[in-house]
């Protein structure tokens, strides 16, 4: 701060500074990430929308009403019944491993191994992830035996890997550690001293909660749970192996566009994709209001 | 106010490079066109006519790009090997798990480059589409006359080099007393078993269990609505499972019957008894359906005459007998019979003779028609139950 008027920065004159341009590392470093997200994301998502809204090259909304009528409806419910269910129960009990937790002091180790448990187990998926489910819990799985052999029997009670209900269970088994990374920093965030600043005002643990801390943990929570909405829509190997003939969007698309049986019917998958899209545009746009509420709740 | 800033370059610099792709790939479609009609017949010229011709031409080409070949897939592994050693040609199998889809979209996307698939393994619906696309050349092999006409394209865009039985593999270890008819599959005994190998609006061996089931319960090629039906009563009864064949889910009894083709299990047998199961393979009685994958070769190949070699090894006596061993039959079982050249030892792992010369195959508007009832109705009937 030497004398002188202080100045707002100036535009640099255009023509005359433009070519002094350098690039450091930050814009060098930005500079990839958008190279990488206009090839990998922007590029195809922009092929694929097109296609669907031109299907055979003209403009035209045929494919996009095909992928939602007749029997393209129910894969659309079947995942949307999936993924909600997924992320209600996952973000739940998530959100309750982090609480429980937060305070957990003894036994030392227990804490880092949870963390880093929850970190590899968050990111399983695919076709290892099932197979771990088939040797547990398929038919001759080690758990539905042990079951057996103590009178218990598992199959008896409809339950299969290859229903929704088998799905959920398995997509739990990454949706929790997920929702556990994503909610564990605003929940250890939480001070000890504000609930005791909160009970020396005369707030009973109730008035705390709502006041304090959901304010605070409900903007993470609903970004959670969208992740894992996302996270089991788009889930395709897992499913693929345990249901394969199995009424989800995911699966329908590779049907359309991969299988051996139908042919020329890119468009239709083409349309397929888009919705699915589409779909989580509006899951995004839901959480960004929701998100907003929770923000002005905060600060009143 | 930044975001708006932000959005304006990724839109532009998506737009420029959707913009490039299409510029680049529309001037190629009506030369690529051109080029097959000529290449073709151009290719087969400069190839030879004989088979010892064609390899020595071949051998300039040094390799032949192939792809979706799976080692365990009609002994493909045993097949691929003698032809490398017989005519010294590299034959490098690109993505072996890939669909028949995927093999058109290879030829799509690697238009051009020496990487292109120079010959393709597709399921027959797919024979239209590659003919349509013009990345089907026209090649008949030396043998060509002592291929029945059900399993070529008569004016030589493909051939059927093989095709497999649909049959049922049951684990008898787990299943001691295996079901041998599309009958027996509906007992109670069977609850929770029975496996499609895919789902039939996807996999090829789906699509023959339900056509087989069909002709098994009144239907025919022209009508596989009863075949669906049958399908919808074994999974209203929980005889029908929907995990998927994979190895794994086979070596752990996951899968105690399941309904495949018959070349897919003798590579499998074996690892079945390591993993200490045994299995049987039987072709239901009462429902025999066959289908074979069309070889081509494709057009603008950079190696034109190790293609047109292949196909001519696959077809020959060498390829037969190697997907004889495999469990699939060769197109020309009936002159390899003639001839003398079907040992008791191969045929071990096919169906009787009186069965194979009743397999017929379905036209492709048979195959459409069949193709459009399952997109309507195995949803809503039998995948939504």
């Amino acid at each position: 701060m030497t004398g002188g008027p202080v100045r707002a920065v100036t535009r640099p004159r255009v023509g005359t500074r433009a070519w002094r341009w350098r690039p450091d590392g930050a814009t060098a470093a930005f500079a990839v990430f958008l190279a990488f997200v206009a090839v990998f994301l922007l590029w195809p998502t922009v092929v694929v929308v097109g296609h669907a809204f031109a299907p055979g090259g003209v403009i035209g909304l045929g494919a996009m009403t095909e992928a939602v009528s007749g029997p393209f409806r129910s894969p659309f419910r079947n995942s949307i019944v999936l993924s909600a269910a997924t992320a209600v129960i996952g973000g739940v009990l998530g959100l309750l491993l982090a609480l429980a937790v937060r305070d957990l002091t003894r036994p030392r180790w227990l804490r880092p191994a949870i963390d880093a448990w929850c970190s590899v187990a968050s990111q399983l998926g695919g076709v290892p992830l099932a197979f771990a489910f088939v040797a547990a819990l398929g038919t001759q799985g080690v758990v539905t035996k042990a079951l057996n052999a103590i009178g218990i029997d598992l199959l008896g009670t409809g339950f299969s890997l290859s229903s929704l209900a088998g799905l959920v269970v398995v997509y739990l088994y990454f949706s929790i550690p997920l929702m556990f990374l994503v909610v564990m920093p605003a929940v250890a965030g939480l001070r000890e001293t504000w609930r005791e600043a909160a009970t020396l005002m005369g707030a009973s643990p109730w008035r705390y909660w709502r006041s304090v801390a959901a304010p605070l943990l409900v903007p993470p929570v609903l970004g959670g749970v969208l992740l894992l909405f996302i996270n089991a829509f788009s889930a395709y190997a897992t499913a693929y192996v345990l249901d394969s003939s199995g009424q989800l969007v995911p699966l329908q698309i590779r049907f359309v566009l991969q299988g051996n049986v139908i042919t020329g019917e890119q468009d239709l998958g083409y349309a397929l994709v888009t919705w699915t899209i589409a779909l989580l545009l509006l899951g995004l746009a839901l959480m960004t209001v929701l998100q907003r509420r929770a923000a002005r709740w905060a600060q009143s | 106010m930044r975001k708006p800033t932000l959005l304006v370059p990724l839109t532009l610099a998506a737009l420029t490079l959707t913009a490039c792709a299409s510029a680049t790939a529309n001037p190629a479609d009506p030369s690529s066109s051109q080029a097959a009609g000529s290449s073709s017949s151009a290719g087969a010229a400069a190839c030879g006519t004989t088979v010892d011709e064609i390899a020595a031409a071949a051998k300039d080409e040094g390799k032949v790009n192939l792809i979706a070949l799976p080692d365990t897939w009609a002994n493909y592994k045993g097949i691929l090997a003698s032809f490398t050693s017989t005519y010294g040609i590299d034959a490098p199998v690109a993505n072996p798990d890939a669909s028949s889809a995927d093999e058109v979209t290879a030829i799509q996307t690697l238009r051009g480059q020496p990487d292109m698939p120079d010959a393709v393994d597709v399921g027959p619906s797919f024979t239209q589409q590659m003919i349509d696309e013009g990345y089907a050349d026209v090649y008949k092999p030396t043998v060509w006359d002592q291929i029945p006409d059900a399993l070529k394209d008569p004016e030589g865009h493909w051939v059927a080099a093989y095709y497999g039985v649909m049959s049922i593999a049951t684990n008898t270890t787990l299943v001691p007393d295996a079901p041998t008819t599309w009958a027996d599959l509906k007992k109670p005994e069977y609850k929770g078993m029975v496996t499609l190998n895919g789902d039939p609006r996807e996999a090829g061996a789906a699509f023959a269990a339900v056509m087989a089931a069909s002709l098994a319960n009144g239907g025919s090629f022209d009508d596989i609505m009863p075949g669906i039906e049958y399908f919808a009563g074994l999974k209203a009864s929980g005889n029908l499972q929907t995990i998927d064949v994979n190895e794994a889910n086979l070596l752990s009894g996951e899968v105690p019957i399941a309904l495949d083709w018959t070349y897919n299990f003798p590579a499998v047998k074996q690892e079945m008894k390591d993993a200490g199961f045994d299995v049987q393979v039987t072709v239901p009685s009462d429902g025999v359906y066959g289908g074979f994958y069309a070889q081509s070769v494709v057009t603008e190949s950079s190696h034109p005459c190790a293609a047109r070699l292949w196909l001519e090894h696959i077809v020959g006596d060498d390829g037969a007998l190697g997907y004889l061993e495999g469990g699939a039959i060769p197109a020309r079982y009936a002159t390899l019979l003639e001839e003398g050249k079907v040992s008791a030892d191969l045929a071990k792992n096919l169906p009787d003779a009186a069965t194979i010369a009743k397999i017929s195959f379905p036209t492709q508007e048979q195959v459409d028609k069949a193709k459009q009832a399952l997109a309507d109705n195995w949803g809503p009937m039998v995948a939504d139950k």
